[in-house]
């Protein structure tokens, strides 16, 4: 009998497991299209919104990545001119963010989508996302040395555009200079080079 | 113990003494360097994807496509207050750099603006100005008591704006251009049809119904924050009344006031002529709006108007019905109808409420009380005038960028008890 119960709860400890592990590929496949779609949006939003859809109440990551390809494909639909459409999916995407955010508050890429969301979102939208951007700057900030050269050239670059915003020129210039000495090859450091040119004398 | 103390009270005063000195001989020259002019040399302005450089020579696209912005560059400059070759103190740059960004915001025409004065490296009397713009949202909405308005702005990228206006007793056109061919020239009309209800605008009183009002305009913008110009305007015509002419040149100035948050003032001067009964009047009017908190504003607003003329019934100034110039308590038209005035209003604002409808609304409403005084005349004060006066509350709903639309409702009474509701579509002086 208790070797039946053993039996049984092995079999359904490796069924939930399994499940997990499909969570996580579907979740690390839908991952994979948000950043395709940051560069393409077209197909790569709805294949990423269909594998991350039904996990977005599980788990805070997924969450995050749905509500970004939200306000990804808003972006799409603002430039086909379907204004209040691509209004509301900004709107759904940015509350999703900021949930994953409140239920998986240590989660670092949830955080640098929200710091990027915001920023976007404060430069091209009538909202006022600042405030948010620079507590997740500040907490990102605290957590530097858990992070990769990567994730510190990038939260470097966001930093900068922050202090720029705030008429902090000489330490954005600071942020800028070290987001390309952590990374000097990265997509960043470009950007950030971009910015240094355009505040130079 | 006691000479330690000594000792160190004689360093401390030597020290000060020190200190004092450096203090007066270092800060006649931290003024004087802050005193010393500056050129700004060339601005760079990054407009979405565009990137321009302007200089003295001119002004000329670096991002070497041709991708359309939403805006000219000339739209974006006709909204600075500092050009290429500008010589000032560099505390003069950096006020105008923040009066231009805020104009900019404030606009309309942009949802984001930042403008910075690069720190000098090779050319210690040279700067760099960097303006960021995101383009905004074009489209604008409205209303009053019984019409809408929709509308936009930036036509072909320019300052140049359509409305359009429909309901009971409001229909209408009107259009703008302020800036005609990138130069200070501006040009538009209006013309409005009050029908085919009842308007309770300046014209009731006189069969207001189905009655017309058309204007053109013509000015010259002077600075971005000033102009002067002159509307021809005919109003209260239609098919039983020709209605009145009048040619109405006008000054209008604003001022930013850095102090406070978002505090400015501004004055408008306006004269009519009225050729058909060879009257005359004129008025000026100014404002001042201090922001204490980003919440709480006072709000002070003075008006006079005079004639020396006898002024036909429907060219006496109208106290009753127009909006941000008016006693806003129970008093009839033929009461707040003068030939003569002099008008003092007081507001305290409390924003209680800034929210956010969505997708993408902002929200303010906000809570005011108020004080009207005025002394009206009706054939000049030299044969008598009457006090007129309102105290009362107010509530208004401020749909900000990206809708524009304001809507005010107050309830105000006299010293005789007497009062009355108002709701109209404006944010207040």
């Amino acid at each position: 009998m208790s070797k039946r119960v053993c039996m049984s709860a092995l079999l359904i400890a490796l069924a939930c497991v399994c499940a997990i592990a499909d969570d996580r590929a579907d979740i690390a496949e839908g991952i994979r299209y948000h950043d395709l779609a940051e560069a393409s949006p077209e197909g790569n939003v709805e294949k990423g919104l269909a594998l991350l859809r039904p996990l977005a109440g599980k788990y805070p990551l997924a969450k995050g990545y749905y509500g970004s390809l939200l306000t990804l494909d808003a972006g799409r639909l603002e430039e086909e001119n379907e204004v209040i459409k691509a209004m509301e999916l900004l709107d759904e995407g940015t509350t999703l963010l900021d949930e994953a955010v409140a239920e998986g508050p240590e989660i670092v890429d949830i955080r640098f989508l929200r710091m990027i969301n915001s920023y976007e979102l404060s430069n091209q939208s009538p909202l006022n996302r600042y405030p948010t951007m620079k507590a997740d700057i500040d907490w990102l900030d605290s957590q530097r040395s858990r992070l990769n050269a990567n994730e510190i050239a990038l939260l470097d670059l966001y930093r900068g555009l922050y202090l720029i915003k705030a008429r902090r020129l000489n330490d954005a210039i600071a942020a800028f200079e070290s987001c390309i000495s952590a990374s000097p090859d990265s997509a960043e450091a470009q950007s950030a080079r971009k910015q240094l040119a355009r505040y130079a004398e | 113990m006691h000479k330690t103390i000594s000792s160190l009270w004689r360093a401390a005063s030597l020290n000060g003494i020190l200190t004092a000195t450096l203090l007066l001989v270092l800060i006649p020259s931290l003024s004087a360097e802050d005193k010393q002019d500056i050129r700004v040399a060339k601005i760079r302005i990054y407009l979405a994807e565009a990137e321009f450089a302007w200089t003295q020579d001119g002004i000329e696209r670096l991002d070497g496509t041709d991708v359309p912005v939403a805006l000219k560059e000339e739209t974006v400059i006709s909204f600075l207050s500092l050009h290429p070759g500008l010589v000032a103190p560099e505390s003069e740059i950096t006020e105008r750099c923040l009066e231009s960004e805020r104009r900019l915001r404030e606009s309309g025409y942009f949802y984001d603006a930042a403008i910075l004065v690069v720190p000098p490296k090779a050319k210690a009397n040279e700067r760099t100005v960097v303006i960021t713009l995101s383009p905004g949202f074009f489209t604008r909405f409205g209303g009053g008591n019984a019409w809408g308005m929709f509308g936009k702005v930036a036509i072909s990228g320019e300052r140049q704006s359509l409305y359009a206006y429909a309901g009971y007793n409001r229909n209408g056109i009107s259009y703008l251009h302020s800036r005609v061919g990138g130069s200070q020239l501006g040009l538009g009309g209006k013309l409005f049809w009050y029908g085919p209800g009842e308007y309770p605008g300046s014209l009731d009183g006189y069969d207001a119904e189905n009655r017309f009002l058309g204007a053109l305009t013509a000015l010259w913008s002077l600075t971005p924050d000033a102009c002067i110009g002159v509307e021809p305007t005919v109003e209260g015509f239609g098919l039983s009344s020709g209605g009145v002419f009048s040619l109405q040149p006008f000054i209008t100035l604003r001022k930013y006031v850095s102090r406070g948050h978002d505090s400015e003032s501004g004055l408008e001067l306006r004269g009519f002529w009225y050729p058909s009964t060879e009257s005359v009047k004129g008025e000026i009017g100014g404002y001042l709006r201090a922001g204490f908190t980003a919440r709480t504003t006072v709000a002070f607003k003075g008006s006079a108007g005079y004639s020396p003329t006898d002024l036909p019934g429907e060219a006496l100034f109208d106290l009753r019905f127009t909006e941000d110039r008016n006693v806003r308590s129970g008093y009839s038209r033929g009461e707040l109808a003068a030939s003569d005035f002099v008008l003092g209003s007081a507001e305290a604002r409390w924003d209680f409420l800034e929210t956010r409808i969505p997708p993408i609304v902002n929200l303010t409403a906000q809570a005011f009380v108020f004080a009207d005084a005025a002394r009206v005349g009706v054939d000049g004060f030299s044969s008598g005038s009457a006090f007129r006066d309102a105290y009362g509350l107010g509530l208004r709903v401020l749909f900000d960028n990206p809708v524009f639309a304001y809507f005010t409702l107050s309830y105000g009474i006299n010293h005789e008890g007497s009062g009355r509701f108002i709701f109209c579509g404006t944010a207040g002086y």
